[in-house]
């Protein structure tokens, strides 16, 4: 500290200012270039979806087997079109059927998450009672099982209740799964017991209190856990497929696989659609996964 | 992100999902109008029948000819080939004059002859009436020698038993019985003599009898050949016919006025004479009598082979008339590429006629999977389409599925069809609107 | 009451079966005869059962680290800057992408005539200083796990650097910047304020980060199949493949293996990192 009085105040802290700056922009670089690389293979698709059938096969002519040499890739085709978007969009009613599909079991499981969910997380949030440790515990563990787990024990309740092949076979055991519970649980956590406990002095019933104050201060965590859920619905594959037989019930993510690598421009067609209402989600969901997810962390 | 932005990204999320929702039935207008439509029926069991008809040719298998009056001078040759002649139709017309003229020289000759066959006959008479009087001469010129040598012996007959009595007595001396026994013997052997000479002489008369015989029967025959005009040796008899013959001819002729006419009819096939032509004794006139036998010939191709066999009962028909008939086929022969079948008509059939249609059919057996030939398409092997319900991402469907079969059998509009996976109740497509492609969802014609 | 009907779907969906699972557990699939601590004898010495932990452990001892480690990182260049929304929303955007699609583009990268070789191979001709490169053929050799890890980073960065962002954020900026004006440096900084501050983050994201690595079998299902190079042949797969064997029994027991741990695992660290509750 001594030799810093040599120099004027003000020069140390230009100093250190110009410093943070270049800091800064280190820091923006490198963030940058992350984002970069993370997003590169994503420039793949909006090209490719565009690309005429013959380029992409002479690209990909070593990877298919027909050529020597590295397959290259054309961020931006050298012959755009539109044929992909057309086959998908006008020529496949197989496609919408699946859309629908995918859009209606993602809404049905989003919103029996909420009517289900939302309450267990107050219950856990709001209240103390016996047990209410391990049982959470106990959510936090069933949370973390691998899906392949309960694959066939799930399939066994489904069969004895006459589900199986129908879509409320996923839907069912989605809506009462505890992932969003323990989101919205920590976003609940954040409000401040006292409140609570005022309302309750007050005279209010527990669902008043309930609507009145959890829902809109748990909001975030709320919205939070439905983004997280619905980009996990929007794809999922592993139940479906385990558990829907009748190709009428599928959803999109389980047509995709069935475009293998020779008609590469119509699965990036059909990704690109696949990916927009998740951007949408996503937008309209972006600040509250923010800060909603925020509360996940900070609470401890 | 504040909430004008909000309100539009929820405005757009909306848009999308209102364009999704328009799209899908877009796009399910746009699937069911480009979805071929399909008819359909069940494979049938049946048998095919096929028809072949094929053109041909009549033709006559023997050709009759005319044959040219030797040595007469065509006029005038009245029908050309191809034309139809009747009973009567004039063929050509000969040159009155020279037929005349010809006419004259041979009645001439005939008359030569005839009173050559006169003077011929009385001098047979004559003959024959000498050869008489000498027969009946020499036969009793014959007769009297008989008799007298019979006399004769008769007399040394009676000598001899006159010699007989004289035999001496056993006690004569043996000159007397030499000289007895020498004249016995002389008389035995005169009277041997004798004997034989009426023998001779008779003989002698039965021959020259025999032969007076023969000379009256000759002389009788002479004369009687002279009065029936017979002459000596068989050609000179059949010239004389010839020419009796010939008479008549021109002179039958020279009444028609020179005009020969046709004896039957028939077409005409070929005119071997020309007007100024004096005639051989070739054929002047080809020609098909009606009355001869026809053939019919045709020649069918590889396709239609299988169906027409020898034996079969075919209809034919001639362009031009209302004939009919029905005939069977003699042989199926192959060459040059195609098969030549040839049926021998039967009698009066097909008068006139150059030309004929020959129609063939053949039922086969019973099948047991006949269906409509459009069925069938063709990509290397005979496949059909058949229609089935197929679950997809739309639901149920119907789709069509492409299925290789055997040909066994078809017309122009059935086909009969075997593969071990038929059964009677697959629906067989048989029309479409649109390219089928193996697997594609179609709709069904309603 | 709130918990009720949640909590009887719960019980309906996941306990019962699960109680199901360890009752199978203890039986032979097929006829059901008990037999006791079999099953479980049976998975421990399969060797495939030792393969599929080894790899399992492996891949999360590699990257859960790496991923809280690297997200952590941006996280703290991040949460200064301006066009950190921008930047953060780039890096979330793998999330949204589904897996089939990214199957398909991890095909085009990796494969032993894809992309990613292409590249190496031309630059290592061009430029003399780089080694010699021969294509790897990824998929089917030790560098499997490698592009594994890789592909696990890139989907969820984004969704851990959100996190940390987010516990960053709620620590009280006073105490920091008191400490830096007091000439702490970086590392005095981030050792004694920052890294107490996120303990519980520490907990939250680590757990999701688990969370993430299970959830990561769909893509290497997808690009790899059911029986894939032996490096990255996880629990999954064990369990997947047995299923589809019908071996119903060890995959019961496995089950319960698995549950025990991370009950076990689960619960410590609730206790360490939440003293509070």
């Amino acid at each position: 500290m001594g030799n810093r009085r040599k120099a004027p105040a003000w020069a140390a802290r230009m100093r250190s200012r110009w410093r943070k700056q270049k800091m800064a922009w280190l820091a923006a670089g490198i963030c940058a270039a992350a984002a970069v690389l993370i997003c590169m293979p994503l420039l793949m698709i909006p090209g490719g979806s565009l690309m005429d059938g013959a380029e992409m096969n002479h690209i990909l002519s070593p990877i298919l087997g027909e050529g020597k040499g590295f397959a290259v890739w054309h961020l931006i085709p050298v012959y755009p079109t539109m044929a992909h978007f057309y086959g998908l969009l006008i020529e496949s009613p197989a496609f919408y059927q699946l859309f629908w599909n995918t859009v209606g079991m993602t809404a049905a499981i989003l919103a029996g998450q909420l009517v289900v969910g939302l309450p267990s997380a107050w219950a856990f949030a709001a209240f103390r009672f016996r047990g209410r440790d391990f049982l959470f515990g106990l959510y936090v563990v069933l949370m973390l099982l691998p899906f392949q787990v309960m694959l066939l024990p799930q399939y066994i309740v489904l069969q004895k209740l006459h589900l199986y092949n129908h879509p409320a076979a996923v839907i069912l055991p989605a809506i009462f799964s505890t992932f969003p519970v323990f989101i919205m649980y920590r976003g609940f956590t954040q409000i401040d017991a006292e409140i609570l406990e005022a309302a309750r002095l007050d005279g209010a019933g527990e669902l008043q209190i309930f609507i009145r104050i959890g829902l809109p201060l748990g909001k975030m965590g709320i919205q939070a856990a439905m983004v997280l859920s619905f980009l996990e619905y929007w794809n999922l594959v592993e139940q479906p497929m385990a558990f829907l037989e009748e190709q009428a019930a599928w959803p999109l993510s389980l047509y995709l696989p069935q475009i293998g690598i020779g008609q590469a421009g119509f699965a990036f067609a059909l990704a690109v659609v696949v990916l927009i209402p998740a951007l949408f989600v996503f937008a309209l969901g972006q600040d509250a996964l923010e800060e909603g997810i925020a509360y996940i962390g900070v609470k401890t | 992100m504040q909430m004008e932005s909000k309100k539009k990204l929820w405005r757009g999320f909306m848009l999308f999902m209102a364009v999704m929702l328009i799209m899908t039935y877009v796009s399910r207008m746009v699937y069911v109008s480009r979805m071929p439509r399909v008819k359909w029926r069940t494979p049938t069991s049946a048998s095919i029948r096929n028809q072949v008809t094929a053109e041909g040719t009549v033709e006559a298998v023997n050709a009759q000819a005319v044959i040219g009056l030797d040595g007469l001078l065509v006029e005038k040759v009245c029908v050309a080939a191809g034309d139809r002649m009747e009973a009567g139709t004039v063929l050509y017309e000969v040159n009155t004059e020279d037929l005349l003229a010809q006419l004259a020289q041979l009645n001439a000759q005939e008359e030569a002859w005839q009173k050559q066959e006169q003077a011929k006959r009385r001098d047979a008479a004559t003959n024959a009436a000498r050869a008489q009087e000498d027969y009946d001469t020499t036969v009793i010129e014959l007769d009297r020698k008989i008799a007298e040598e019979t006399k004769k012996l008769e007399e040394l007959m009676e000598d001899l038993e006159t010699h007989m009595f004289r035999i001496p007595e056993e006690d004569a001396s043996d000159e007397i019985w030499i000289a007895w026994a020498d004249e016995r013997l002389r008389f035995d052997r005169e009277i041997a003599e004798k004997k034989r000479m009426i023998e001779d002489a008779q003989l002698e008369k039965e021959k020259l009898l025999r032969q007076a015989d023969r000379n009256i029967e000759d002389a009788k025959r002479a004369r009687s050949a002279a009065e029936g005009n017979l002459d000596l040796g068989a050609s000179g008899v059949g010239q004389v016919r010839e020419r009796q013959e010939r008479i008549a001819l021109l002179t039958e002729l020279s009444e028609n006025e020179g005009r020969v006419a046709a004896k039957s009819a028939g077409d005409v096939l070929e005119v071997m004479m020309q007007s100024g032509m004096r005639m051989g004794s070739s054929a002047v006139l080809r020609y098909a009598d009606d009355a001869g036998s026809r053939i019919f010939h045709t020649v069918i191709t590889q396709e239609q082979k299988p169906f027409v066999h020898t034996g079969d009962t075919v209809r034919l028909t001639f362009p031009g008339s209302a004939e009919e008939v029905s005939e069977t086929i003699d042989s199926i022969v192959q060459e040059n590429g195609g098969y030549t079948v040839t049926i021998r008509l039967a009698q009066g059939v097909a008068q006139g006629r150059t030309e004929g249609v020959m129609e063939v059919n053949s039922t086969s057996e019973i099948y047991d999977f006949v269906v409509p030939l459009k069925a069938l398409y063709n990509d290397g092997s005979n496949a059909i389409y058949v229609l089935e319900e197929k679950e997809g991402i739309l639901g149920t469907e119907m789709s069509v599925r492409s299925m290789t079969v055997r040909l066994l059998d078809k017309n122009e509009d059935y086909a009969a069809i075997a593969d071990e996976l038929l059964s009677g109740d697959l629906k067989v497509v048989t029309e479409c609107d649109r390219e089928l492609k193996n697997g594609m969802a179609v709709k069904v014609w309603e | 009451m709130f918990l009720l009907p949640g909590f009887a779907g719960v019980l309906l969906f996941y306990l019962l079966p699960f109680f199901e699972v360890v009752r199978r557990s203890f039986l032979k699939s097929g006829n059901s005869a008990f037999v006791g601590m079999d099953n479980y004898r049976t998975v421990f010495e399969n060797g495939a059962f030792s393969l599929a932990v080894r790899n399992t452990f492996l891949y999360m001892a590699v990257g859960v680290p790496l991923l809280m480690g690297i997200s952590l990182l941006l996280s703290l260049l991040l949460r200064n800057l301006l066009l950190r929304r921008r930047l953060v929303s780039a890096m979330l955007l793998p999330m949204a992408v589904p897996a089939a699609v990214m199957v398909l583009t991890l095909q085009i990268l990796i494969d032993r005539q894809g992309v990613i070789n292409g590249v190496l191979t031309h630059v290592s001709e061009k430029i003399a200083a780089f080694p010699a490169f021969a294509a790897i053929d990824y998929l089917n050799t030790e560098w499997a796990l490698v592009v594994v890890v890789c592909s696990f980073l890139w989907k969820n960065t984004g969704y851990m650097v959100i996190l940390w962002l987010a516990g960053l954020a709620a620590l009280p900026k006073e105490v920091e910047e008191a400490a830096q004006v007091d000439g702490a440096n970086r590392w005095q900084s981030w050792h004694y304020i920052i890294r107490p501050g996120l303990s519980g983050s520490f907990f939250t994201i680590g757990m999701l980060s688990v969370l993430q690595i299970f959830k990561s079998y769909r893509e290497v299902w997808m690009v790899a199949g059911s029986y894939p190079q032996e490096h990255i042949y996880f629990l999954q797969h064990l369990l997947q493949n047995w299923y589809l064997k019908l071996e119903f029994d060890r995959m019961a027991a496995l089950t319960v293996i698995l549950s025990l741990v991370l009950l076990v695992v689960c619960l410590l660290l609730q206790k360490r990192m939440e003293p509070e509750r």
